[in-house]
């Protein structure tokens, strides 16, 4: 078990050190979710006016720009594996594939929840609304979870596509549905500052679903890498 | 060869897919005649005619999704290429009375409830469940390699179909509808059914059931040789690289 961790935490740790000198994937995934958010801002002008009528949108807005740059980067994460050759060279590691799945979904994970830190409060500077309530945390790590497990075998499917940049959103977020009602449902509840027990539901449903597409993943990513 | 020249030689005689046409073109206009004799609904007048069409389209859809899955289980743990054939007629199929069931879902909506759609549960459900295939089949069509087109068939019908009863409790935070509960089920609107209507939605569902069973054969058929035709071609490429 600690050798199967410790080949997890190679991938990962692969992942972010080639981020941290390329800083390719957190970029675009940044600078993306800050155009998200102007361009809602310039699309609804009227909505930002009433402090009720962003309460109304905001919390669905801001699960669009997480989905919207989520996408982004998990499609680089095997795109720029695929084309400069490395991923053949990582599927030969003499490691267990679900542990290739495991490390890469934590390097999605890891900078897809750096990305939500840093635009959760932009967005709130440019809604003019206050986004911080400590209850938040939870539903986006969990939120972010499930993005992280299906996209990463979604993104290992669709790199060896014709289609893949496109495929990707279009099954991703099909799957995705599901949490994104409830996510963006609990972040609407907790946002009009309602109380904890509104939400309990939808984190155990996200939570639930966070384990189904933990498990299913790990036992299918050997299936769709496979030459 | 010699097997696959066997499949998809068409059947003549009493071949099932024969009996399973001849049967269908026969049971069709005996369904329709079961249809406009049954008695009107009292609250929904004639339209609710349409629900003896509209149940058994849904019903074959879930039926195309869970064969697609099983499919997509039997590749996964065997590597079969048969089962691609079987997965692909699940999915294809499935999309197809999927669409029936929610345009007569619409068309019957406009009368009940006065909109083509709301919002319910159920219908959030089957549009998403509608979403989700269709992908799949996107999916397939930008694969070319027989092999992995397969393997990521068979991975995403799997995840697809797990995905479908979280689908459905998810929509539990959508605003409620008033879809009909026809059997079991303590919500949404009831619908009686009494004596002669039961028979028809039976015979309905004798028809339409026999349709799909047809429709899944000719698409297993299609696949077959599809199959065979690819093989053959590669083989004669190879002739002519010698």
């Amino acid at each position: 078990m600690g050798n199967y961790l410790r080949k997890v935490w190679a991938v990962f740790a692969k992942d972010v050190r080639a981020e941290l000198r390329t800083k390719d994937i957190f970029s675009a995934m940044f600078v993306f979710s800050l155009l998200a958010t102007l361009v809602f801002a310039f699309a609804l002008p009227g909505k930002l006016m009433e402090p009720k009528e962003v309460a109304g949108v905001a919390p669905g807005l801001l699960w669009v720009a997480y989905t919207f740059s989520g996408v982004l980067g998990l499609n680089r994460s095997f795109i720029v594996e695929k084309d400069r050759g490395s991923l053949e060279g990582l599927l030969l590691a003499p490691a267990d594939r679900s542990a290739i799945y495991l490390g890469k979904m934590l390097s999605n994970l890891t900078f897809m929840v750096l990305v939500e830190i840093l635009i959760t409060p932009i967005f709130g500077v440019v809604f003019n609304y206050s986004m911080w309530n400590p209850l938040l945390i939870p539903v986006v790590l969990l939120g972010t979870l499930g993005f992280a497990e299906i996209g990463t075998l979604f993104a290992a499917m669709a790199v060896n596509t014709r289609a893949r940049e496109v495929l990707l959103p279009v099954l991703f977020f099909s799957i995705m549905l599901p949490v994104i009602i409830a996510a963006a449902n609990a972040t609407t509840a907790l946002l009009s500052n309602r109380p904890i027990e509104d939400i309990a539901g939808q984190l155990q449903f996200i939570a639930i679903f966070d384990i189904i597409f933990l498990a299913l993943p790990v036992l299918l990513f050997e299936l769709v890498v496979e030459e | 060869m010699a097997t696959a020249i066997k499949y998809t030689r068409p059947t003549k005689g009493l071949g099932l897919s024969n009996v399973l046409f001849w049967a269908t073109v026969f049971s069709w206009p005996i369904s329709l005649i079961f249809v406009l004799m049954a008695g009107d609904d009292v609250n929904l007048k004639y339209s609710q005619r349409i629900f003896y069409y509209h149940l058994p389209a849904n019903i074959m859809c879930f039926l195309s999704f869970m064969i697609y899955f099983i499919g997509g289980i039997a590749y996964w743990r065997t590597r079969n290429r048969k089962w691609d054939i079987v997965m692909v007629a699940g999915l294809e199929l499935g999309v197809f009375w999927a669409v029936i069931g929610i345009i007569t879902g619409a068309i019957w909506a406009r009368y009940a409830w006065g909109a083509f759609w709301t919002w319910d549960p159920r219908l959030t459900t089957v549009s998403i469940m509608m979403v989700v295939y269709i992908s799949g089949v996107m999916l397939r069509s930008s694969v070319e390699d027989p092999t992995r087109k397969a393997a990521l068939t068979a991975a995403f019908g799997i995840i697809g179909f797990v995905n479908v009863p979280l689908v459905y409790f998810s929509t539990r935070w959508f605003p409620k509808g008033e879809h009909p509960i026809i059997f079991g089920g303590d919500s949404g609107t009831p619908v009686g059914l009494e004596g002669f209507m039961f028979l028809t939605l039976g015979v309905c569902f004798v028809a339409v059931g026999l349709l799909f069973g047809w429709m899944l054969l000719a698409r297993i058929r299609l696949g077959q040789m599809h199959e065979e035709l690819q093989s053959r071609r590669m083989a004669l490429e190879g002739m002519e690289n010698e």
